[in-house]
């Protein structure tokens, strides 16, 4: 079985993770990265709540990403790591939706830009933790070694 | 294990097609994937093109004019504040009205004043398009608020779209004056739904408050609209009737439900011109990466095939079980795509319709489901088929040489 | 039961040919157990094809229970492979992704309408080659000559009259050789025609005939 193919699960992970933390910091934009900012009584600009978003999504992918690296170095941890993963991006999801929501307004840059990427990134360690769960017992004449 | 395990089962080929599928999953989702991404964006075009059609045809019913006159620079944005909601704000001297309600052809005419503002809530700032109606001549707001809640608005209330996020009853505060929401509109997929109404009378009681209360004044000339709303005395006409006033009333754009629909149009070609090329694209991709995956899996399994026929398969048999594999993943990858289309555009909805200036109303259940069903089976039947050449050359081999070709 | 006339098979490959069988003809009784011997290349593997269907001759007829074969549209030589021949090859040939049982129960796909009674008849095979308890096993969990019982059971499930077997022993020890071709032989004592290739002339001592072959012609029978 070539490298690949054994650990297709640690590979996965560390590339969704490191492109979920790359995309935070240069491609998805929030609204502070717009110039928008909330004026408080004392005429100081605040971050809106979509910068923080941003803050809990890069650490969860830092955490997937670390994940990853995990089971190319542990593989017989790789199944039970893919489910945590999976857990890890439907947290990703809950995060823009519901744990620390983006601004109300759908036009805003980050229901533009930030919550869409998230919640496509959230989905693919989704969905690709429950495919690491899943272990092929027919595949092949001899089993793998998970 | 023990026999007493074994449960009684039916051989079929199903079950071989089955458990060949799980042979190299590997390869299997590879080539699902390929399918998944043409079915994915295959259902989200249609999606897109049917709920564009149907934002079309509800919103411009709903809108109830035939024409709208504004300001001859206040077209272009006229149009995307009619189509997406983007707040605008353009002024033309009111006395337009009765030189456009005395030109041939014309049956009804009322004004609108609007107002772009900021409102502030709790997490966030986001602008809003204030849209003053005239109570007396307004044939858009004034049939819903008869049929919902058959009395006009008092003086301090507003009217919001169904996309505004706020409640009825709740507070909404404009340029330092307070507002109560009494209704919410029904959903039209076009820039109604992100849009507040109220009556023109209030939007100038805001802007005389508005020296007092607000941070930035709002400023609206003397006697000045921002469009008129035209109804005419017959609808198939709209394109003659809009020449006149052209010609009759200088310095105003006229804008036609048929011009909005075709500029509509235009810009979904111009979103087409990605989405069709990708599936169109990907379709030949697929086919090509099924025949050169199937081709491989022939070879690979030629032995295999060979012996399936000396155990008495015919050649349609025999290829039935390469073709069945081909069609469970083309069918898999279509279900996988349609489910996926339809999460992208969910999650990419606002995006796409705000670059691209374009009304959506979700089509109806039975639409997306008839779509959905379309692009499943078309997948299927492009995977069996790309299939197909491969299958039958392996199937129709001389049993003894596929066998014994796989033996070397 | 099996007839050949004058069958002849060549194989051309570039600019070379070679005569697999050439003028062969031969009548085999039901219930007859044949070895057939010789060299690599003799012939031996064209042979049983032929009788089974699997290739075509370039010339002459091959006839099984009275039907020439290559008279027959595909779906009909189909189906007579299905209900009366059964083959063994020198491979064990079974399919990795499906159990022992599911194996043997392959060819009941092939029966038009299927086969109600093919569970049942699987299991009673596996119980006369000794591996019933394997049942749900995969292929790669079986050693070689149990995955060459387990293609002897499938060969024998649709109640074949006729049973080819192509180098059924190679690649097996001595031990597991001797019970395959006991297999054998009490399946012919049953009533079941055989056909047997070897390289193996010891066991021509089983057989009720024995067809030495060389260059695509019988050199010696007895």
């Amino acid at each position: 079985m070539s490298f690949i193919s054994k650990n297709w699960r640690g590979l996965t992970f560390l590339t969704l993770g490191i492109a979920t933390v790359l995309a935070g910091l240069f491609l998805l934009e929030n609204c502070a990265d717009a110039g928008h900012f909330v004026t408080n009584a004392n005429g100081m600009k605040m971050h809106m709540g979509c910068t923080w978003t941003e803050r809990a999504v890069l650490g969860l992918g830092g955490l997937t990403a670390f994940m990853g690296l995990v089971m190319l170095f542990m593989r017989e941890s790789a199944r039970a790591l893919s489910l945590a993963a999976a857990a890890g991006g439907a947290l990703m999801i809950a995060t823009p939706l519901w744990l620390i929501p983006t601004c109300a307004n759908p036009m805003m840059t980050c229901n533009l830009s930030l919550k869409p990427g998230v919640l496509t990134l959230g989905g693919l360690i989704m969905v690709a933790g429950l495919a690491g769960v899943v272990q092929f017992v027919r595949a092949g004449a001899v089993p793998r070694a998970v | 294990m023990t026999p007493k395990d074994s449960r009684p089962v039916r051989m079929g080929l199903w079950r071989l097609v089955a458990y060949n599928l799980l042979r190299k999953p590997g390869r299997s989702v590879t080539a699902a994937l390929a399918v998944v991404l043409v079915s994915a964006t295959a259902f989200a075009g249609v999606l897109i093109s049917q709920g564009v059609g149907r934002a079309l045809d509800v919103g411009l019913a709903r809108l109830g004019a035939d024409l709208m006159v504004v300001p001859a620079q206040g077209a272009s944005a006229a149009h995307t504040a009619l189509v997406v909601g983007e707040p605008v704000s353009f002024y033309m001297d009111g006395a337009l009205a009765g030189r456009v309600a005395a030109v041939d052809g014309v049956r009804q005419v009322s004004p609108q004043v609007y107002v772009e503002t900021m409102a502030n809530s709790a997490c966030c700032t986001g602008r809003i398009f204030l849209v003053g109606f005239d109570l007396g001549s307004d044939f858009t707001v004034q049939p819903w608020l008869d049929q919902k809640l058959g009395r006009s608005l008092a003086p301090d209330e507003i009217i919001v779209g169904n996309h505004v996020l706020v409640l009825t009853g709740d507070e909404m505060k404009f340029y330092g004056s307070d507002f109560r929401v009494a209704g919410r509109l029904d959903a039209t997929g076009m820039g109604m739904d992100e849009t507040v109404f109220l009556p023109a009378s209030a939007v100038s009681k805001i802007a005389t408050a508005s020296l007092t209360l607000a941070e930035k004044p709002l400023t609206i000339p003397d006697g000045q609209i921002s469009a008129l709303l035209v109804r005419l005395a017959d609808r198939s006409a709209a394109e003659a009737v809009a020449q006149r006033i052209r010609a009759e009333v200088p310095g105003v754009s006229v804008l036609t439900g048929g011009q909005i629909a075709r500029d509509v149009g235009a810009d979904l070609r111009g979103l087409m011109t990605w989405v069709l090329p990708v599936a169109t694209g990907g379709i030949g991709v697929v086919v090509l990466l099924f025949l050169a995956l199937f081709s491989s899996v022939a070879t690979e399994r030629a032995r295999e095939i060979g012996l399936l026929r000396a155990m008495g398969a015919t050649v349609r048999q025999a290829a039935g079980v390469l073709v069945g594999e081909a069609v469970w993943l083309g069918l898999l990858g279509g279900l996988s795509g349609v489910a996926a289309g339809l999460a992208g555009y969910a999650i990419f909805q606002n995006k796409i319709l705000f670059s691209y200036t374009l009304p959506f109303l979700w089509p109806g259940t039975l639409a997306e489901v008839l779509a959905g069903v379309a692009v499943v089976l078309g997948s299927g039947l492009l995977a069996g088929l790309s299939a197909l050449y491969p299958a039958l050359r392996i199937a129709n081999m001389e049993p003894h040489h596929a066998i014994h070709a796989g033996l070397r | 039961m099996i007839e050949l006339v004058d069958v002849s098979k060549r194989y051309s490959s570039g600019d070379q040919t070679v005569d697999a069988l050439s003028g062969f003809s031969d009548h085999i009784e039901p219930g007859e157990f044949v070895v057939i011997t010789g060299r690599s290349g003799a012939g031996k593997s064209t042979l049983l094809s032929l009788v089974g269907g699997l290739i075509r001759p370039d010339s002459g007829r091959v006839l099984v229970q009275g039907k020439d074969l290559w008279a027959l549209n595909d779906a009909q030589r189909s189906l007579l492979r299905c209900e009366t021949i059964g083959f063994v090859f020198q491979f064990a040939s079974l399919i990795p992704t499906l159990t022992v049982l599911e194996n043997v129960m392959l060819p009941t796909a092939f029966l038009p309408g299927g086969d109600g009674k093919g569970h049942e008849r699987a299991l009673h095979l596996l119980e006369r080659v000794a591996l019933k308890e394997q049942a749900v096993r995969l292929p790669w969990q079986l050693s070689g000559g149990q995955q060459k019982r387990v293609a002897v059971a499938r060969a024998l499930l649709n109640q074949p009259a006729v049973l080819l077997a192509d180098e059924p022993t190679a690649d097996l020890d001595e031990a597991t050789e001797g019970e395959i071709v006991e297999l054998f032989a009490g399946l012919n004592r049953q009533g079941t025609t055989i056909l047997l290739a070897t390289h193996n002339t010891d066991l021509a001592a089983r057989a009720s005939r024995h067809l030495v072959l060389t260059g695509g012609r019988v050199t010696r029978a007895s």
